[in-house]
């Protein structure tokens, strides 16, 4: 019998923001939602994209896997991220910075999630290398936080995908070692 | 006039000292107008009375600014056996005027359920009732919180309870629950960095 323990990390973020990506570079093995032609308003952007789910098992050692749930970005399927979201380390949050539409969506996303719960969430920026990209500092106030949580990243580069994961459970491991030290300030 | 905030931050400090096996020195003072105190932490033997009650004299009141400053190329080492005693002693040594044990016993309540991780080597705490019965609550409790052992003391006992509490916490033998998710990310850290 399997009694390893399951850790669960979100990869999330609107629609055409990199998570499938993200998660095929920071996985062991990877089971890919089905790539459907991209229909309404989204094939203008993207001509295939992912309905259902992305998800990646990464093996940290004998006793712990790390689950990467790539949530579904369109908002039809935001019923799916509250269940996804129980029991998460925290969750990666993929905006891409070229598009002002998915910014806007991304500013509903980010609401929703930060009020599901009070896990860490690390926003991942990406595509900033396109010419109409909006800046880290922009995207940092549309969503209301400190640019500081705002990390660039190119899903493509493997290094980068690595970062945030790396970003995020730092953010994790900060949190949880203050919990005793707030008490006495 | 602003007013001098004093807490029991020096806490944490010795517990990240302790805990991360650092040797250097915790200046400390317990309001704007003293001159710093200090303190050294060694990896070296240490002498007994000293320390105690230097140890005793940090924990025994809230201070106003307290700090920590390494010694050059300090590194994580081994502490000689005696620290602990040294601790161990100051601590059941302390005494706290009222208002202060109340002011330590709201930093305990307001911790979340916490689990002791001990060492096998036992530590020899004068209090050694008080001290089993931490080590019971944690075990048999499914949420064992500091407020609530703390509920548990007869009148009499409650500040040997906040004693063995203060013990723990700054020895490092203590976490909360909740830091399990603390270790889960550190070893996935270990491993994404490999990746």
């Amino acid at each position: 019998m399997n009694n390893k323990e399951i850790a669960k990390i979100l990869i999330t973020g609107p629609f055409n923001s990199g998570k499938t990506t993200l998660i095929k570079f920071v996985s062991d093995e990877q089971l890919t939602g089905n790539d459907v032609e991209a229909t309404d308003e989204l094939a203008q952007y993207k001509a295939m994209t992912t309905v259902g789910l992305d998800f990646g098992v990464l093996h940290i050692d004998d006793d712990l896997d790390v689950h990467l749930f790539g949530t579904p970005g369109q908002a039809r399927f935001n019923f799916m991220w509250k269940t996804l979201s129980k029991g998460a380390l925290g969750t990666v949050f993929l905006i891409d910075s070229s598009n002002q539409n998915a910014i806007d969506e991304a500013k509903q996303m980010y609401q929703f999630y930060s009020e599901l719960s009070d896990m860490p969430i690390i926003i991942g920026a990406t595509k900033q290398d396109l010419p109409h990209a909006k800046s880290i500092q922009y995207i940092a106030s549309e969503l209301g936080i400190d640019d500081t949580r705002v990390i660039a990243s190119n899903p493509c580069m493997k290094e980068d995908s690595k970062n945030l994961i790396i970003a995020l459970l730092e953010e994790i491991i900060e949190k949880e070692s203050l919990a005793q030290e707030v008490a006495f300030s | 006039m602003s007013k001098v905030i004093q807490t029991f931050k020096q806490l944490p400090l010795l517990r990240n000292i302790l805990k991360n096996k650092r040797s250097g020195s915790i200046h400390y003072r317990f309001n704007d107008k003293d001159f710093p105190e200090k303190i050294n932490i060694t990896t070296k033997k240490i002498s007994g009375p000293d320390i105690v009650q230097q140890i005793q004299n940090l924990i025994t009141l809230p201070t106003y600014a307290c700090g920590w400053s390494s010694q050059i190329q300090s590194t994580p080492g081994t502490y000689s056996d005696d620290i602990i005693p040294c601790i161990c002693a100051a601590i059941k040594k302390a005494e706290w005027l009222p208002h202060h044990a109340s002011a330590l016993k709201k930093s305990f309540l307001k911790m979340p359920a916490i689990q002791l991780d001990i060492p096998k080597s036992e530590i020899k705490y004068p209090d050694m009732e008080a001290y089993t019965a931490l080590s019971h609550f944690t075990k048999n409790n499914p949420n064992p919180s500091p407020a609530s052992f703390l509920g548990t003391a007869h009148e009499d006992d409650k500040i040997r309870y906040l004693k063995v509490l203060v013990l723990v916490y700054c020895l490092g033998f203590m976490s909360s629950k909740s830091s399990k998710k603390e270790n889960i990310a550190k070893r996935i850290l270990n491993r994404i960095r490999k990746v």
